[in-house]
């Protein structure tokens, strides 16, 4: 909270509303450790790779929005497969899969 | 690593070189705190902020929140100042003008850091010029943090530091309970009509408004579909107010025209 400066930024683009500034003034303090809050979170593993990349609650919150929206079923799947990816891994994978796609092409036209 | 050009010093070997106070000092400050039978005196040193503090100071000053009242004067000397205020990120200019401020006033004296820039140097923090907070060098008893603070706030902030009034805030750790999910906004709206809903609505009113409308439009949306114009139009008729009408009725066309996700 030291660094603040009540902008209000976070509150207007936090899309879970998880922040709200209030009109509360009385915040000086005597010792510097109580201007901070802390918080843990679990982290999930990619699936692939095996490296820790994003809190597990956000993974989540991305999965039930997925379940949520009325994407045809195909395309929750094919995502819904991916949430549990590491980005990098999700990059080799879209890499492998244009291989893939320019060697069929090749075959074809063949 | 951070060097300081003029001394060739760390900023950690600077460090060691800030002021630690000794307990006899701690336990005059107490003592004048008791019994201080005359009105406190405050000095300000500026040590590279934006200036907004200061102004936020004398804000306190003006008749309308009239620090003055509770005895509190701002003097221009730290010879006659029983509190120090610190305000505005740790320059390297001027950390030896804040140092001197220090040795100047007489003990037994009472160090406040003012600002978010007086507390961690604030959006000043990773300057090239800036060592950080007031704490890097100098014993503070209190921070007030904001940016700048407001006038109550202040007052507020030096009630503390003259132990009239109790600190409220407590530093927390919050851990991640078992049960612990994110809950979805409107989960029986689909997520990508929510989504040019809020898109549209920030538009036109900004993002927090944008998000306050948006919001209530949705609730009467989940909580009748079949009904919503009807609802939509009362809550309208009822706020009487023909901006909301306006931004609204663009939400009532978007809701219309939206086809599903394709
Ligand atoms: S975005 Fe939020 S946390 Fe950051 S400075 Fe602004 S109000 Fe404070
Ligand atoms: S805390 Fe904010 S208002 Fe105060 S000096 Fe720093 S930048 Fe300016």
């Amino acid at each position: 909270m030291g660094r603040c400066i009540y902008c209000g930024r976070c509150e207007e683009v936090c899309p879970t509303g998880a922040i709200t500034l209030s009109p509360d003034f009385e915040l000086s303090v005597m010792n510097k450790q109580d201007l901070f809050e802390q918080a843990d979170y679990k982290l999930a593993a990619c699936h692939r790779c095996g490296k820790y990349f994003a809190p597990v609650k956000e993974i989540e919150y991305a999965g039930a929005l997925l379940r949520q929206s009325d994407l045809p079923e195909v395309v929750k799947t094919n995502a819904g497969a991916l949430l549990n990816i590491c980005p990098e891994c999700k990059r080799k994978n879209d890499v492998s899969k244009m291989v893939n796609l320019y060697q069929e092409n090749k075959d074809v036209a063949r | 690593m951070l060097r300081d050009s003029v001394s060739n010093l760390t900023v950690a070997e600077h460090s060691k070189y800030s002021i630690h106070e000794d307990p006899a000092a701690g336990q005059l400050k107490a003592a004048l705190l008791k019994d201080i039978h005359r009105s406190v005196y405050v000095y300000r040193v500026d040590c590279g902020g934006c200036n907004g503090c200061e102004i936020e100071i004398f804000a306190a000053l003006t008749p309308l929140f009239d620090v003055e009242r509770f005895g509190i004067k701002v003097v221009s000397s730290p010879r006659h100042a029983d509190v120090l205020v610190y305000t505005g990120s740790m320059t390297r200019s001027m950390r030896v003008p804040a140092l001197r401020a220090y040795h100047a006033a007489p003990e037994p004296k009472i160090c406040v850091a003012y600002g978010a820039c007086g507390c961690s140097g604030g959006i000043f923090h990773d300057l090239y010029c800036v060592w950080g907070g007031a704490d890097k060098f100098i014993p503070i008893d209190v921070y007030i943090p904001g940016c700048p603070p407001t006038p109550a706030a202040t007052i507020y902030g030096f009630a503390i530091s003259l132990g009239i009034l109790g600190q409220k805030l407590k530093t927390s750790h919050h851990v991640q309970g078992e049960d612990e999910h994110v809950s979805l906004a409107h989960p029986q709206v689909p997520y990508l009509l929510r989504v040019q809903l809020e898109r549209e609505s920030r538009r036109m009113a900004g993002y927090l408004y944008g998000k306050q409308i948006a919001d209530t439009f949705l609730t009467m949306l989940e909580e009748n579909p079949n009904q919503v114009k009807e609802n939509v139009q009362a809550y309208l008729d009822k706020q009487a107010d023909p901006r909301l009408s306006e931004i609204v009725a663009r939400l009532v066309t978007v809701y219309d025209g939206y086809q599903g996700a394709v």
